[in-house]
């Protein structure tokens, strides 16, 4: 599935590439009204973060997070993964639309190359970062990485270093994987990590 | 009998090589149903195929009156099978109640007071909320079991169910085993090693050998069968133990 979404990413950058009635091709869209307000970004982080807590509590998610451990041993259970799979997807592809009309408006004009392997990549990274297995991980990720490359972009501007900020983002993400290989938040969501952090209540009630 | 799991004619091959050959085994409700062998003997080859984990390339299986020979291991457990594995395969990051919950689950069964029931009954209501795969491993195998009958299985495949347990332990999982076979009335399954598990609890016995059926019968017909005992009880004295 993880190689016929990039292959689709491809596909579609051509196709959306070449109906320049709709899309405008090359020179892409522009004029756009400029809706998005950092407010309005916040508001729709936080729906989307609790939208992936809620489903990763959900049946269908405590399934899908089953069948990443063990396929074998979900399947034997009775876990539809392809049907659950499908729905994950469809629900993430969503989400990601809805992010992509607020960037959009907040741009003045972009183009379809624009949503291709480089903003992809920037997001893959930001997962391996924070952590591949959990909400809080993710939002983690895209925040470390944001910073990280704010920072060495205004060193890059200032100093002149023309491609610093991916040097040392780059660097710091190899050294980070050698380090704690599953990320920064390697599993547990917020609300479990603090829990555990807490003294451990009685069991067996 | 139609409400049955039933292998008939079974046979694997992996690249021209047999690991099972014409092999029919069947389990009836309420029946506890043993199959051993040495190592390599094809058990667990069995045990896949009667799971939807393995396809036969060679005869049927039947889970009551549905064929569900090539079927996944998904419609497999749907029709009733449930199972645990040799190797424990619990979810990483899951508590023992996510674990044997999502067993329920899974089928579209509700998450109710028999949650709580499995894990009293396998004795595991103590680790409710650690992590499965924090457990002990005798503990972690309990879960397994735990999760599998929590989909109220009507068939269940035991593969090593005793593995990494002391002598008491193996009692308690003994009891609790009746117990479920004398409540669910489910059928059992069990690969083990232990032939003092073996006869303690199973109604028949199947013995493989080299992919092949050896002998099948009750537990003690089966424990003095010169072929077996030349094949893989010569190394276990009279009382069944190692």
């Amino acid at each position: 599935m993880s190689m016929a979404t990039l292959s689709l990413l491809l596909i579609f950058g051509v196709v959306f590439d070449s109906a320049s009635k709709y899309t405008g091709g090359a020179q892409g869209v522009y004029g756009i009204p400029q809706k998005t307000t950092m407010w309005l970004a916040f508001g729709v982080a936080l729906l989307v973060i609790f939208v992936g807590q809620f489903f990763a509590r959900s049946k269908t998610g405590l399934q899908l997070r089953a069948s990443r451990s063990s396929v074998v041993a979900a399947k034997s259970l009775g876990v539809r993964i392809v049907r659950l799979r499908w729905i994950a997807w469809t629900l993430a592809g969503a989400l990601v639309g809805l992010g992509g009309a607020l960037w959009a408006g907040s741009a003045i004009a972009f183009t379809p190359e624009e949503f291709g392997l480089e903003l992809t990549f920037s997001i893959l990274a930001a997962l391996v970062v924070g952590g591949l297995f959990s909400v809080t991980g993710t939002v983690v990720g895209v925040a470390v990485l944001t910073v990280a490359f704010e920072v060495t972009r205004r060193i890059e501007e200032s100093s002149g270093l023309v491609g610093l900020s991916q040097i040392v983002v780059s660097i710091g993400i190899l050294v980070l994987l050698y380090r704690r290989p599953r990320g920064l938040i390697p599993a547990a969501e917020l609300p479990e990590a603090l829990a555990r952090l807490r003294p451990r209540r009685r069991v067996g009630s | 009998m139609s409400d049955t799991l039933a292998m008939e004619g079974v046979g694997k091959h992996y690249r021209g090589l047999a690991a099972l050959a014409d092999v029919s085994l069947s389990v009836a409700p309420g029946e506890v149903v043993g199959l051993i062998g040495p190592n390599g003997s094809g058990k667990t080859t069995l045990l896949g195929i009667a799971s939807g984990v393995l396809k036969p390339s060679a005869g049927r299986v039947k889970v009551g009156a549905t064929d569900a020979t090539g079927a996944a291991a998904a419609r497999f457990a749907r029709l009733g099978v449930g199972r645990t594995f040799q190797q424990v395969r619990l979810f990483e990051g899951f508590t023992v109640t996510e674990t044997v919950a999502l067993g329920a689950i899974a089928k579209g069964l509700p998450v109710d007071e028999r949650i709580d029931d499995q894990l009293r009954r396998f004795g595991l209501a103590g680790h409710r909320d650690r992590l499965g795969l924090e457990l002990a491993y005798g503990l972690q195998r309990r879960v397994e079991i735990a999760r599998a009958m929590a989909g109220r299985p009507r068939f269940l495949l035991l593969d090593e169910p005793a593995a990494g347990m002391n002598e008491a332990e193996t009692e308690d999982l003994l009891g609790a085993l009746r117990q479920v076979v004398s409540d669910s009335g489910c059928g059992v399954l069990i690969v083990d090693h232990d032939l003092h598990l073996i006869l303690q609890i199973c109604d028949r016995v199947h013995v493989l050998n080299d992919g092949v059926t050896l002998a099948e019968g009750d537990p003690e017909a089966v424990r003095r069968d010169p072929r077996v005992v030349d094949a893989y009880i010569g190394t276990f004295d009279q009382k069944g133990h190692h």
